[in-house]
């Protein structure tokens, strides 16, 4: 892997880690979410790159119509 | 009336960012603006690789600028329409749903208000979004392909900002006519896959907003482009505006 890989896509990653902070952050401080249980969105959110911080932040982190 | 948009606009950007809606959008646009160009430059060796270990000997054109933009182009069009769907969904529905617009309504604020700040609201977050992404991937398409049209570029965003806008505002106003949100990005997932396929069909095809996919790589190429999807463009916009306009003037809160 070359130095010029690696500098181009750090900031792929960063990206990614930044998203699965924030879904951590608030998936640490609700106790209930929408759809799967707690467990469930943790994996999801935390394997599923891209795609399942999104799905977390616009569906699993509403309950009730009340975020 | 312009302090009532003023209010109502502060009210969906505060609400864009408290939902993630304004963060997730960013993101997504970050990462297509800086996967595009990459996936385009490493595309030969990742295929080597795969053909090396299948025993399958692979001859690849050479890979330049235009294969970065396709692959921008895409992403965007395909998978941002529906991240994008998504985002838009609720923006309407959710509010009957949980209450708010009828908290709203109590208020002397006419729909036409109200729906046209949540559109402005949504212009505001595409155009951010959409800017960010052209000047990531001008960054890396430059660094990575050298001779890339950069002025080009830019102009064709312009029209990638127009077809995410007709999917945004489709939504919404779709959002405004139903009741739930799933039901809102439903039948604008089935309004968009019918465009689609009527873009791939030859003569009529060209009516269809969808078709301004193909626009943008013949502004970065430098070639005429037809006006034909862009007045299906503006009048998708005009007709979902109107349509939702008409549903929520009639509109009754349940108690």
């Amino acid at each position: 892997m070359s130095k010029e890989f690696v500098l181009l896509v750090t900031p792929l990653v960063v990206l990614e880690l930044i998203l699965k902070l924030v879904c951590l952050r608030d998936w640490m401080k609700r106790e209930q979410v929408n759809g799967l249980s707690r467990t469930a969105w943790l994996l999801i959110f935390l394997f599923v790159n891209l795609f399942g911080p999104i799905a977390y932040l616009v569906y699993g982190r509403k309950h009730h119509g009340h975020d | 009336m312009h302090n009532n948009i003023g209010i109502l606009l502060w009210k969906e950007m505060t609400e864009g960012l408290r939902s993630y809606r304004i963060l997730i959008w960013v993101m997504v646009c970050l990462f297509f603006g800086i996967l595009s160009p990459l996936s385009a430059y490493y595309m030969p060796d990742i295929l080597a690789m795969i053909g090396s270990t299948q025993n399958i000997a692979l001859t690849l054109t050479e890979v330049t600028y235009r294969d970065a933009v396709d692959q921008y182009v895409k992403n965007f069009t395909q998978i941002g329409s529906i991240i994008m769907i998504f985002l838009a969904m609720g923006s309407v529905a959710g509010e009957k749903a949980d209450g708010s617009l009828q908290f709203l309504m109590v208020r002397p604020i006419s729909f036409h208000v109200i729906l046209f700040a949540k559109i402005i609201a949504l212009m505001a977050m595409v155009v951010l979004g959409i800017g960010i992404a052209a000047l990531v991937c001008a960054l890396y398409t430059q660094y990575l392909f050298p001779g890339f049209p950069l002025t080009l570029f830019i102009q064709s965003n312009l029209i990638l900002l127009l077809y995410l806008l007709v999917i945004g505002v489709m939504t919404t106003s779709l959002s405004a006519m139903v009741s739930r949100p799933v039901t809102a990005g439903l039948a604008s997932l089935g309004l968009w896959l019918v465009f689609s396929m009527l873009g791939s069909l030859g003569g009529a095809g060209w009516y269809s907003f969808t078709r301004l996919a193909s626009e943008i790589i013949q502004v970065v190429e430098g070639f005429p482009i037809s006006l034909k999807p862009f007045s299906s463009a503006i009048l998708v916009i005009l007709g979902s505006i109107e349509g939702a306009l008409c549903v929520l003037s009639r509109w009754e809160p349940s108690h």
